[in-house]
């Protein structure tokens, strides 16, 4: 059997009341478990509770079994997994079944007997199919899937965390994330879990199935908040970052959140969020705590009276002539300056952390 | 120099749009938008246009507008923004018509010493 392209782990689920050909094809599929990992259930009960808790690449189900029956089955993933491929096998085959599998959108159709060749040789051509986008490995999900978003892609994400058992679906049609599942999440909370992992390997189909709209914010927003969780998840573990500065103290408002956590914490965590906003593109040169900018930016403050426009949020300043010295002040009690290269998308920039900064609380540190 | 500065203020989104020199004397007001308080009445810009020194644009995000503040060869322009408007579009614009601005004050100044000279040697009176 060819190996399918990609790093993306590929578990297929092997649905059967069968339970002796549920080993044999379990241990024939062996030799490939680098690549595959084969979960089998007896029922199709057991094999709903199978795709609640795991990202199935491909469903493989009998089609006659006691109870709920292969169709039934077929019926809770077109309506529940519509991104998840299936092929149906029987042994009561016959011409009419045939047609019926192909109406319902089976990837493939076998009936038995069939040898370990040929059906490795089924799963492969499926499992490749969903990877003819491209595949990628050790990326970060936020820096890959700005650029999908760029080109306004339409296509199924699969991804899988390097370094941890994580592993997440998206949908993105033209360019838009519809929506995201992983374990039992969907939607948004499936999305900040996705764009929370550190470096995955990920696996690009070039169509999304028919997903409802599940995720209404944009990208950045999604991917903002995915930030903001994980920072949140990493003070909560205890998690100590010294960029070593400045000095402690830092109660700056806004990106800097609720309470007043350590200084260095909060650079690195707008570090964290500039890079993840823009990958390696955000071009970040230097982040420190800056109070010289405070009077000038006391005095700007002012102008906003004017027209009733609210507190300051952030400020962009180009210094000096000839695209000299590009700076991001985010004001507070202690200023904080970001310097960034002049190529940097700074509208980009600037909407999505002013976006950040103008939510109810602002971000948590 | 109006003409310029009223095309800018036609773009979406402008609020207002101001231009001091750099001492700080308002030399072009346009309000689209009535604002909560006379500018004129502020005694704080001159203070705040020498705050300006070295920068050569800025814009400031705030809850509910913006402010793009750029430097010019005869002053500050300031453009009063909504929150949403397209900024971008803006900087390109300046980019554009600014430098116009410029060219006008270097005709001003050759008509100047041409107005000059003649005077001195006695054509206009």
């Amino acid at each position: 059997m060819e190996e399918p392209r990609g790093k993306v782990i590929w578990k297929i689920l092997i649905v059967d009341d069968d339970l002796e050909l549920l080993s044999s094809l379990s241990q024939g599929m062996e030799p490939h478990r680098q690549r595959l990992s084969v979960l089998t259930a007896g029922s199709v009960s057991l094999a709903r509770e199978a795709l609640d808790k795991h990202l199935i690449s491909l469903v493989v189900t009998d089609v006659k079994m006691p109870g709920k029956d292969g169709f039934g089955l077929v019926s809770i993933l077109r309506r529940e997994y519509p991104d998840i491929p299936f092929m149906l096998i029987t042994g009561f085959g016959n011409p009419k079944m045939k047609g019926v599998a192909r109406e319902l959108g089976a990837e493939g159709y076998m009936e038995k007997p069939f040898s370990l060749q040929t059906f490795s040789s089924a799963v492969t051509r499926i499992l490749d199919r969903l990877v003819e986008g491209g595949a990628l490995q050790g990326v970060s999900p936020g820096m890959f899937l700005q650029l999908i978003e760029m080109e306004q892609k339409t296509c199924t994400i699969r991804l899988s965390e390097r370094n941890a058992s994580g592993d997440g679906v998206l949908f993105f049609r033209r360019g838009e994330l519809l929506d995201a599942r992983t374990g039992g999440l969907r939607g948004e909370p499936a999305a900040y879990e996705i764009f929370g992992m550190e470096e995955v390997d990920l696996a690009i189909e070039n169509r999304c199935p028919p997903v409802g709209r599940k995720i209404r914010g944009d990208l950045q927003a999604v991917l903002l908040e995915a930030m903001r969780r994980k920072d949140e998840k990493r003070q909560q573990a205890g998690a100590k970052v010294n960029t070593g500065r400045v000095g402690a103290g830092h109660a700056a408002r806004g990106l800097r959140g609720a309470g007043t956590p350590p200084a260095g914490t909060v650079l690195e965590n707008v570090r964290r969020r500039l890079e993840r906003l823009l990958g390696e593109r955000s071009a970040l040169k230097e982040i420190t705590q800056d109070d010289t900018w405070d009077g000038l930016l006391a005095q700007m403050s002012r102008m906003g009276s004017l027209f009733q426009c609210g507190r300051l949020l952030l400020t962009y300043m180009e210094v000096g002539d000839n695209g000299g010295q590009n700076l991001l002040i985010l004001p507070g009690e202690n200023s904080i300056a970001v310097t960034l290269h002049p190529s940097c998308p700074r509208d980009r920039v600037l909407d999505a952390l002013s976006r950040d900064e103008s939510s109810p609380g602002g971000e948590s540190a | 120099m109006k003409d310029v500065l009223r095309d800018l203020a036609a773009m979406d989104g402008v609020m207002a749009v101001l231009f001091f020199s750099e001492d700080g004397d308002l030399l072009f007001k346009e309000m689209l938008l009535p604002p909560v308080e006379d500018p004129e009445k502020k005694e704080w810009w001159p203070l705040l246009i020498h705050s300006l020194a070295g920068i050569r644009e800025m814009e400031l995000v705030f809850d509910r507008g913006r402010v793009y503040i750029r430097k010019t060869g005869r002053g500050y322009l300031l453009i009063f923004l909504s929150r949403g408007a397209p900024v971008a579009l803006l900087r390109l614009h300046c980019d554009t018509v600014l430098p116009a601005l410029d060219k006008t004050r270097q005709v001003g100044r050759g008509l100047g010493r041409w107005l000059r000279w003649n005077r001195g040697k006695g054509r206009i009176h």
